[in-house]
């Protein structure tokens, strides 16, 4: 072989890390991140497969494995199909997510240090079956300026540090909780709690042996439908907030029960 | 390579299998239990994978297979990924025995099936923190005293758990334990879920086709809500103090003898 030809050869593979982005990027257990993240050559890690994808495109997983946590700053899929674990490292969250546009996140367990950290403004983000547990710091911090977040069919418990958190959001968000179960969520926090300017609307969801079950403080609105609430500390935490309820809840069985500020009757 | 290289290059490669412990393991059908248990080189076990994992480790697996009964020492997680089953060999306690542990335990995505004579259960806990999510026990009515999931003091999520065919109970709490069970089934069984000096929360369930669908004895307590209870001999049963709570948003109807709640709490 001479020497253009190596050249040429090496410009050749060279070419598509280089430049190639994926509308779908791959991850394997036996992936490299020098790979272009095709599903012929996938990536190691969600943060290199990121690197390779177009805005609205998505990230799949080839086989069972660890990828790593995962900065997020544009649009994106990230479906890891029930095979794909992230344990966060001090002092990262698994998912940070700093997208004003829309961001899924789906099929994917956690563990380590901190679940997911939303920080975005005006943006969408989904999650959905995700299962986070034995976390240190939290499962979910959401601080956000305008946008949703939505998590669906999700298992979230055990979070074991001092001052640990359950799901924390301030900030003018609207978080939209269905289908979820929050147990042992940090010792002395609340399971889901809402300050200033955030409303988070809980649907048939199970709050159970918690510290707190779900806490406001001034300026946030928790609504609460369809929900069981029960072996907690206290089950409502009220420090200013409002609590509102449809009246098709349980809250039974806590030290505490605590109250709704306001009933709704269903119609 | 003179002698010295190779010496060293030994050690380099007795190091992980000398001294490795894994904060996740994993478990392949083609796995060895003398590997280190890690993704590139599995282990073939849940047992031989738990004896090189951390304590608040994870075990995962690979691809479906089989992967033996597990007695469980440590808080550690067992992830089956939907793929990982343990079918039990004759002579165990239980497939999955949890003991008196200082951390939580988690097993989810798991099937678990009773496959021969002499089995007892199908998970036995006594530690004081457990959570079960997406797990499947069946029997195949070979045991005469089979129990599909038995908590003995402690507390216990079960949620997404399907108990079937189960030989005696299909879920039984005692020891003052304190057990919630979400969105789950269960079916076949002499007795459903029993609560013995025990509390335990069912929510947006279905009991049925059992003997006794609920029963509450020596002062333990059933809270129902969502749930339905159709199809039993007896839905609701009481026995030396026990007491069934209903949050009014039941369906127990159809069964040979209803019964009926003791108290009667109002969503709110």
């Amino acid at each position: 072989m001479n020497r253009l030809t190596i050249a040429a050869t090496a410009m050749f593979f060279a070419l598509p890390a280089a430049f190639a982005q994926n509308n779908r990027s791959w991850v394997a257990s036996t992936g490299s991140d020098t790979n272009p993240c095709t599903r012929a050559q996938p990536c190691a890690t969600f943060q290199g497969a990121f690197g390779k994808t177009n805005a609205n495109g998505e990230i799949d997983v080839v086989d069972p494995g660890d990828y790593g946590s995962v900065n997020i700053s544009t649009a994106v899929t990230i479906d890891g199909g029930g095979m794909a674990r992230i344990t966060s490292a001090s002092p990262n969250a698994a998912v940070h997510i700093t997208s004003s546009a829309a961001v899924v996140i789906r099929n994917l367990s956690i563990t380590g240090y901190w679940g997911f950290e939303i920080a975005q403004f005006f943006g969408k983000v989904h999650v959905e079956n995700v299962e986070i547990s034995n976390v240190t710091l939290g499962a979910f911090y959401i601080s956000a300026g305008g946008g949703n977040v939505t998590i669906q069919g999700s298992t979230l418990h055990d979070v074991t540090g001092g001052g640990g958190f359950g799901l924390f959001a301030i900030g003018s968000v609207t978080v939209d909780i269905r289908d979820t179960t929050f147990s042992n969520m940090g010792p002395g926090n609340s399971a889901i709690g809402a300050s200033f300017e955030t409303t988070i609307n809980v649907e048939k969801s199970f709050i159970v042996g918690n510290s707190f079950g779900v806490g406001v403080e001034q300026g946030g609105t928790i609504r609460l439908s369809d929900c069981t609430i029960i072996d907690n500390q206290i089950g409502l935490l009220n420090v200013g907030g409002t609590i509102i309820s449809f009246v098709n809840n349980r809250i039974y069985g806590n030290g505490t029960d605590g109250s709704p500020t306001k009933s709704v009757y269903q119609r | 390579m003179n002698k010295l290289i190779i010496v060293v290059t030994a050690m380099l490669f007795a190091l992980p299998l000398a001294f490795g412990q894994n904060n996740r393991s994993w478990v392949a059908s083609t796995g060895n239990d003398s590997n280190a248990c890690t993704r590139a080189q599995p282990c073939a076990t849940f047992q031989g994978a738990l004896g090189k994992t951390n304590a608040n480790g994870e075990i995962d697996v690979v691809d479906p297979g089989e992967y033996g009964e597990v007695s469980i020492p440590m808080p550690v997680t067992i992830d089956g990924g939907g793929i990982g089953r343990i079918t039990e060999a004759p002579g165990y306690y239980g497939a999955v025995q949890i003991g008196n542990v200082s951390g939580p335990v988690t097993l989810r995505n798991l099937s678990i099936q009773a496959g021969e004579a002499g089995i007892v259960a199908g998970i036995v806990s006594n530690a004081p923190l457990v959570h079960i999510e997406n797990v499947s026990v069946s029997s195949f009515h070979t045991s005469q005293y089979f129990v599909g999931i038995s908590i003995v003091g402690g507390t216990a999520t079960l949620d997404r758990v399907v108990v079937q065919d189960a030989d005696y109970f299909g879920i039984y709490v005692l020891n003052g334990a304190v057990v919630r069970v979400r969105d789950s089934i269960v079916t076949n069984a002499p007795f459903g879920i029993v609560a013995v000096s025990s509390t335990i929360t069912v929510d947006i369930s279905v009991i049925t086709n059992c003997g006794t669908g609920i029963d509450a004895a020596n002062s333990g307590t059933v809270r129902l809500s969502s749930t339905t209870v159709t199809d039993n001999t007896y839905g609701l049963s009481l026995y030396n103090g026990g007491s069934i709570i209903s949050f009014v948003n039941n369906r127990i109807s159809g069964n040979g003898t209803d019964g009926s709640p003791t108290k009667s709490v109002y969503q709110r």
